[in-house]
């Protein structure tokens, strides 16, 4: 019962996964992570088949996905995209209700048991008071999630989200975060892209390493995020120890030395690519 | 590029009011369209007095006219409609995207060669509405499954233009062909008589069965193409569907009255702004839209300058071109 990735090699004409094998656990949540451009966005979209995984092979519960129709994947898997589009004049409703839409027929119309699933994931999310409201008028946090509930509602058992956290202040960072443990709590399989290592770590019960489209280790964050791994996967030197709180491996880079605020020196506010974001986000 | 209407929360009028105001429109566009005409002696009353003559210029001639128009009001809207959701443009219409255009080749390539084309008249209109969609789409990306916005509004013009050069290229052919392809190609219905429209009806009626079968799907398009392929419906296939809809009902549309631009545009974003943006509402309220503006169009070209009539599609640029314009300063963010 989990997800299992053999042979990986989707891609674009630029870039491909270089065979890609690697298992994601059931009922874990399971962190991708690795410089930009290393391929674990496209890794998770193979994984929905969401891209054509090549010669590879995408098993879910033990299921060859390549063998069933789209409406049903969608029944077994949910993928969030990275920069999801606010349609226009939407409600925080009907965004969620749109996520039972491979439960139901050709016409989409909701029945009462589509009706209890949005309940109950605008309550996860705790977005029932703002219910009637338009998505496009919701802060980012609330925005996304309400992108998160409608995965809730599409009740999935296995769901991915591709860096979810992205160009979110950091308590709605958190707030995100703390939804994604909640879904495992529920029972789900959580795969989730993430572009901070310490959080990847926090939340993660595996991390996934990547890199130049090669999958290069999997194991425990505190197991894999070592300062071996830091530099040579990101290139950069630093203390790893242990954060006060949670016991997860934090970061510090060596070389620049700034009065304790060491974290600032990773990457930055990189919000990555954005490809399907026409302008409809401020409807 | 979104041209933002009826925007959630907005005041709009209630559901069965519109509706009802749209009835009403429909109804009186078609007793407006039904009423005048060339012999303004000849009214609805005349029938009821039992005068053959007027009922036979009522029958034979009026009638059908009006249904025309309306079918045609139809076509045009469902097809923008279905353009601009499969796109997620707003400028998607049937005459930007040079499927009008590639209709009125078409038509004009059965009425030049009639035995070298493998089609009726309007079989022709419709491969070449599909011809011209096909070339328009694959100039913007969307068969490897992301439309550029930009590529496919340059596409549709230069395809629009190109074929519709073709068009007039045939104007000046021989008198007697070339007067044939005008007079089908300017965007006129004055002549229309009954088997032709019945013919249309036809298309009209699988082209709406179709529409409403795809709304959901539509809806789920606006999501963007990730998140509609995670909800189970491939974006590709919803392309596909809106594509060979538009198509019919434009080839349809074109090879009975030209191609009338500004309807396909107009319509779709006029039944957004009272209906909101749920496609399974936006086919029906549409098609009943496109409907009353060409009825309310076809009655206006017949008084407009009398005794010499209006082409319906000037009458139709005349309304549609001005409140297009109003709409686009109005939109909170046009981007």
């Amino acid at each position: 019962m989990s997800i299992r990735l053999t042979d990986i090699r989707a891609g674009y004409d630029a870039f491909r996964l270089n065979d890609v094998s690697v298992e994601m656990r059931a009922g874990m949540i399971t962190a991708l992570i690795g410089p930009n451009g290393c391929g674990k966005s496209t890794l998770l979209k193979s994984a929905a088949r969401h891209l054509d995984p090549g010669p590879g092979r995408v098993e879910i519960a033990g299921q060859d996905i390549a063998r069933i129709g789209r409406r049903r994947i969608a029944r077994i898997v949910s993928l969030l995209p990275q920069h999801p589009v606010v349609p226009p004049a939407i409600s925080v409703r009907d965004l969620v209700a749109y996520g039972r839409a491979p439960h139901q027929n050709l016409f989409g119309f909701r029945s009462a048991a589509d009706d209890r699933k949005v309940d109950e994931a605008l309550d996860l999310v705790e977005l029932d008071i703002l219910r009637e409201r338009p998505v496009a008028s919701l802060s980012g946090g609330q925005r996304q999630r309400a992108f998160v509930a409608m995965c809730v509602a599409q009740d999935a058992p296995y769901m991915l989200f591709d860096e979810p956290t992205s160009s979110l202040d950091i308590k709605y960072q958190y707030e995100v975060l703390d939804l994604l443990r909640a879904l495992k709590s529920a029972g789900k399989t959580v795969v989730v892209v993430l572009h901070d290592i310490e959080q990847a770590a926090r939340y993660a019960d595996e991390l996934v390493v990547m890199k130049d489209g090669s999958f290069l280790r999997r194991g425990a964050p505190a197991d894999v995020v070592t300062r071996e791994m830091v530099r040579e996967v990101f290139g950069i030197e630093a203390k790893v120890f242990p954060d006060p709180n949670t016991g997860t491996p934090l970061i510090s880079p060596r070389d620049r030395m700034s009065d304790g605020a060491a974290t600032a020196a990773r990457p930055g506010c990189e919000t990555g690519r954005a490809t399907e974001t026409v302008a409809t986000s401020k409807t | 590029m979104s041209l933002a209407v009826g925007r959630a929360g907005a005041a709009r009028l209630p559901l069965g009011l519109s509706v009802a105001l749209l009835l009403i429109a429909i109804a009186g566009g078609a007793l407006f369209s039904l009423v005048t005409g060339g012999r303004s002696d000849i009214g609805l009353a005349a029938i009821f007095k039992g005068d053959a003559t007027s009922a036979a210029v009522i029958r034979d001639i009026r009638a059908p006219r009006s249904l025309a128009a309306a079918l045609i009001g139809i076509n045009l809207g469902l097809a923008g409609l279905a353009l601009q959701a499969v796109t997620r443009n707003p400028l998607a219409s049937p005459s930007i995207l040079g499927i009008n255009q590639g209709a009125a080749f078409g038509l004009a390539l059965a009425l030049i060669a009639p035995h070298a084309v493998p089609l009726p008249l309007d079989g022709m209109a419709m491969l070449g509405a599909l011809a011209a969609g096909i070339l328009t789409f694959a100039i913007a990306g969307g068969f490897a499954g992301r439309i550029d916005a930009m590529r496919l509004i340059l596409g549709g013009v230069a395809v629009g233009a190109f074929s519709y050069a073709l068009v007039r290229f045939a104007y000046t052919l021989e008198d007697e062909l070339a007067r044939s392809v005008v007079r089908w190609t300017v965007g006129d219905i004055t002549d229309i008589r009954w088997p032709p429209v019945l013919r249309m009806a036809f298309w009209t009626v699988s082209g709406v069965i179709v529409a409403m079968l795809a709304a959901h799907r539509f809806n789920l398009m606006a999501m963007g193409q990730d998140v509609a392929k995670s909800l189970g419906a491939d974006p590709r296939v919803t392309l596909l569907i809106g594509m060979l809809l538009a198509a019919g009902l434009t080839g349809a549309a074109v090879s009975v009255a030209g191609p009338i631009a500004f309807a396909g545009l107009i319509v779709p974003h006029m039944a957004k702004l009272l209906f909101g943006q749920d496609h399974r509402i936006l086919v029906p309220t549409t098609a009943l839209l496109g409907a009353a503006l060409m009825l309310v169009a076809d009655g206006m070209s017949k008084v407009v300058s009398p005794p010499v009539e209006v082409p319906v599609g000037v009458v139709v640029a005349l309304i549609g071109a001005p409140w297009f314009l109003l709409q686009t300063l109005l939109a909170e963010d046009l981007e």
